[in-house]
């Protein structure tokens, strides 16, 4: 089963998404961690989130680029997050394919990967940013880097059993069985 | 209390007096003067809450473009996030509008 969990900054998105793992019922839980700990507020930010996880028997699998190159491992439920960090890294950080490894085809190679572990596991939830009501004031580089999003988004969607967006807190199911309204 | 949340400009203050004349309006503005003048957050947060246990606040959801690159802006947004968990947890009623259509969420 493949979770697609989405909102903005503050939204309650990660806390939901972990939600989702432990009523899943799994006894494996992994937490697959995108974030690269840049400066002292990307340490903050980690720390936060590490924070949130104690004491639920979270494993972390570190992956800050190349998330189609996992290997396979024991099954259970598993929190992906975030893409929009994981496609960062893969643009800008220098272990990452930079520009010219994001063509069409990577957004592709991505959802892919989503897919198969979601084949490989019981759950799968990703976690993704919704950064796109906020304007179009920002250079032709953002431009790009939030169009290749919305792509990876689209295809991850688009093999998602279900997709949640968060509001406050609060699910509101855009895709699944309880679809609102 | 009521939470009414959405983008800016969505019509929220319109349908926030629709729900009570007692409405505590554009709550991420005082936030933003709160942190700009140094005041404990929770503790305005929490005067808030009281004054309008029995009307309505609106907030904008103000988290949804690409993180900022000036740090002050990146943890405004963050905390008016946050408050605004906290206080939809708290509210009997959340609605969320666009474009001045309300959706009950909660």
């Amino acid at each position: 089963m493949l979770i697609y969990v989405y909102g903005g900054s503050g939204s309650g998105k990660s806390a939901y998404a972990e939600q989702r793992i432990i009523a899943s019922g799994e006894k494996k839980r992994y937490y697959v961690a995108t974030m690269e700990p840049f400066g002292e507020e990307g340490r903050r930010r980690i720390a936060r989130h590490r924070a949130l996880r104690e004491g639920k028997g979270f494993q972390t699998i570190e992956c800050p680029v190349c998330l189609e190159q996992l290997e396979p491992w024991e099954r259970g439920a598993v929190l992906i997050e975030d893409l929009s960090n994981l496609l960062a890294n893969e643009i800008w950080s220098d272990q990452g394919r930079g520009w010219d490894g994001c063509d069409g085809a990577f957004a592709e190679t991505v959802a892919d990967a989503c897919k198969r572990l979601a084949g490989q596991h019981a759950l799968v939830v990703v976690v993704g940013n919704d950064v796109y009501r906020d304007g179009d004031a920002c250079s032709p580089e953002m431009e790009r880097y939030i169009s290749l999003l919305a792509e990876c988004e689209r295809r991850i969607v688009a093999y998602a059993d279900e997709v949640v967006e968060v509001v406050c807190g609060i699910p509101l199911i855009q895709k699944g069985k309880q679809v609102n309204g | 209390m009521k939470l009414v949340v959405g983008g800016v400009h969505q019509g929220k203050t319109a349908f926030a007096h629709t729900l009570s004349e007692h409405a505590c309006d554009d709550l991420h503005r005082l936030i933003r003067e709160w942190m700009q003048s140094g005041e404990d957050l929770q503790e305005q947060v929490a005067r808030i809450e009281k004054a309008y246990a029995d009307g309505v606040i609106t907030v904008a959801e103000v988290g949804c473009g690409l993180v900022p690159m000036d740090a002050f802006e990146r943890e405004y947004r963050e905390t008016v996030g946050r408050i605004s968990c906290g206080l939809a947890a708290q509210a009997a009623e959340v609605y969320r509008i666009t474009c001045g259509i309300a959706v009950r969420i909660k």
